[in-house]
């Protein structure tokens, strides 16, 4: 006998949709499985199995309307896909929803990336790209997470942005906490304004009554034009109970992401265009190469080592 | 029975207001300020006093006080509440002066996650027996040992219902255990009878009818299903017949009741007021509370 069992009976019941389906079959037998005396059994009865599928319902689309705002671009991707939205609510089950808060959409994301490679696309290289900007958006999404995450574990971060002088090209850098970078095939807003036509506190609910058609998905993927998209997540509000991050965004040329590989604490931005010119780099790229840099250490997404 | 403390009973008569979005439409200020507009404003915000305290001022500047209603206590269940939260929401309360808070008996997180109900879809309500019983006066204990105010128990929407207890032994045996408050939000009341099949006009005797302070009116929609309507709460569209009805039924069993809160979130600015004139009507009909009725002769 354990009240510790019918609270995992009722999470069970709101988030796992096959138990759920067995109980609207048969109440009881459904819940053999947990350490019930006859009297916390009876009380599952009064249950109506239809307000019970209600609510499930409701719930799994008042959170995946929330988890949307973290994954506009994809969510309306996915809406395009057969099944995809299914899919979507699907996930909502025991394994997302035992997932800490902050870290829930990280899992989603995840999760949805997993399925993305039995999703049929109408190519290998659409596929791709509609990886590429999940995992952008995952990249951001894990940032946020983590550095929510840091903030309550440790309180206020102190300051990391790089104090610029004549010899900031000389000094080693690396990568800045909580920076994401991924290529996506056209600027983010750009594909946020072709993708989702709504705010995105409506946007799950347009894309439940409108799904995303696969030819617009098919026309607006197959327009290239690359960018590296580097986002830092930042504190937009101290809280010891809920912080909020939000981002700051840079794009640059698809080609500057082989550079990130020297961007690990050991080169300089001078020993990286060195190196460049000595490969036969005209003054004009490197020129704008070091700019980029420039961009990126004045934003803080980059940091000397 | 357990007497009710002094704390309850003299709580300030607020009148008839309306909960609101702080930062969107309806706006608040607006409403306030309009002739026959709410006397308080009662707002579900963020658990940082510091997103909120600027909205809040306008609203005193324009002269109505204002109900806090959190949305992220466990007041049930076995997992205990954050101890960070709880003081953010103490000073929450002092520094915007609510005489009391109010928040739904339900689960908004889970495991050792402290969060919003959001974090849930929105609240879970409990299984409504002894254990979960014991468990809630634990949390609610938890609660009131850390903010200092009145705290008013709210019964949940419920879309379904588990349990053995009827609503008001399970809430009138907490409220008196844990010499709280009660809030009765009457479309709540209509989603029990539609999720259990009972009938709330037949448990008022177990109800301590002196400790509800706070009642709740708000729109909601049917769900008509082979074996009968599921109430869904939604504060965006037009209250049903069946709450008025509970209003009426309810009005004068509550001797004590403090204010009447009408819910319009998302509802169309212009029938903000005509909704307010009639709950303040119906105040005057039915309410037993002099206090309240009282309060009322300087809005009509």
């Amino acid at each position: 006998m354990s009240f510790e069992q019918q609270e995992r009976a009722l999470f069970d019941l709101l988030f796992d949709s096959e138990l759920r389906d067995r109980f609207c079959e048969d109440q009881l037998k459904a819940l053999t499985d947990y350490d019930l005396d006859q009297a916390e059994q009876d009380d599952f009865k009064a249950i109506r199995p239809e307000a019970l599928k209600l609510d499930a319902a409701m719930r799994a689309d008042l959170l995946l309307s929330q988890l949307c705002k973290s994954f506009p671009l994809s969510f309306s991707i996915t809406s395009s896909l057969n099944e995809g939205l299914l899919v979507l609510k699907q996930l909502i089950d025991t394994k997302t929803m035992h997932t800490p808060a902050i870290e829930r959409a990280t899992m989603i994301g995840n999760r949805l990336r997993e399925q993305y490679a039995s999703f049929s696309f109408t190519s290998e290289k659409e596929q791709a790209i509609a990886t590429a900007i999940l995992e952008a958006e995952l990249g951001m999404t894990w940032t946020s997470a983590t550095l929510k995450r840091e903030v309550l574990d440790n309180g206020p971060l102190p300051e990391t942005q790089a104090n610029l002088d004549e010899n900031s090209l000389q000094k080693p850098i690396k990568l800045a906490s909580f920076v994401s970078a991924s290529i996506i095939p056209q600027s983010y807003g750009q594909l946020k304004n072709k993708l989702c036509t709504v705010d995105d506190d409506c946007l799950w609910r347009q894309l439940n009554k409108i799904p995303l058609s696969v030819s617009v998905r098919t026309r607006i993927l197959h327009t290239e034009d690359p960018r590296l998209l580097v986002a830092r997540a930042h504190v937009s509000r101290i809280s010891k109970c809920e912080p909020a991050a939000d981002f700051k965004t840079v794009e640059l040329s698809e080609g500057f992401a082989p550079l990130f590989q020297h961007v690990n604490g050991s080169m300089s931005v001078a020993q990286i265009l060195a190196q460049l010119k000595q490969i036969g780099a005209q003054e004009q790229m490197l020129q704008s190469i070091q700019a980029a840099f420039q961009q990126l250490l004045d934003s803080g997404m980059l940091e000397f080592a | 029975m357990v007497p009710m403390s002094y704390h309850i009973k003299a709580l300030p008569a607020l009148g008839v207001g309306a909960s609101l979005s702080l930062s969107s439409k309806p706006d608040p200020v607006t409403l306030v300020k309009a002739k026959g507009g709410p006397s308080f404003v009662e707002y579900a915000g963020l658990v940082d006093v510091d997103a909120v305290i600027g909205e809040v001022n306008r609203v005193h500047e324009a002269g109505a006080s204002v109900l806090y209603h959190p949305s992220y206590i466990n007041f049930c269940g076995s997992f205990p509440n954050s101890k960070d939260w709880l003081e953010a929401t103490a000073e929450h309360i002092a520094k915007v002066k609510s005489a009391w808070f109010a928040q739904d008996v339900a689960y908004c997180f889970w495991d050792q996650d402290a969060a919003y109900s959001t974090s849930l879809g929105y609240f879970v309500p409990p299984v409504f027996n002894r254990a979960s019983l014991e468990k809630a006066v634990e949390r609610v204990k938890e609660v009131q040992s850390i903010v200092p105010v009145t705290v008013a128990i709210e019964p949940p929407p419920l879309t379904f219902f588990a349990g053995s207890m009827s609503l008001f032994s399970f809430f009138g045996e907490l409220a008196k255990r844990t010499d709280c408050a009660i809030l009765l939000d009457m479309g709540h009341l209509v989603s029990y009878e539609m999720a259990s099949g009972k009938k709330i006009k037949e448990e008022l005797n177990e109800l301590p009818s002196e400790r509800v302070v706070e009642v709740h009116v708000a729109g909601g929609r049917l769900k008509h299903v082979a074996d009968g309507p599921i109430y869904v709460d939604a504060h965006e569209t037009t209250i049903l017949d069946e709450t008025w009805e509970m209003l009426e039924v309810m009005l004068p069993e509550l001797p004590n009741v403090k204010a009447v809160c009408y819910e319009c979130e998302g509802v169309q600015e212009s029938s903000v007021l005509p909704t307010l004139k009639k709950i303040r009507r119906l105040v005057k009909e039915h309410s037993t509370s002099k206090e309240l009725v009282n309060s009322l002769d300087n809005s009509i």
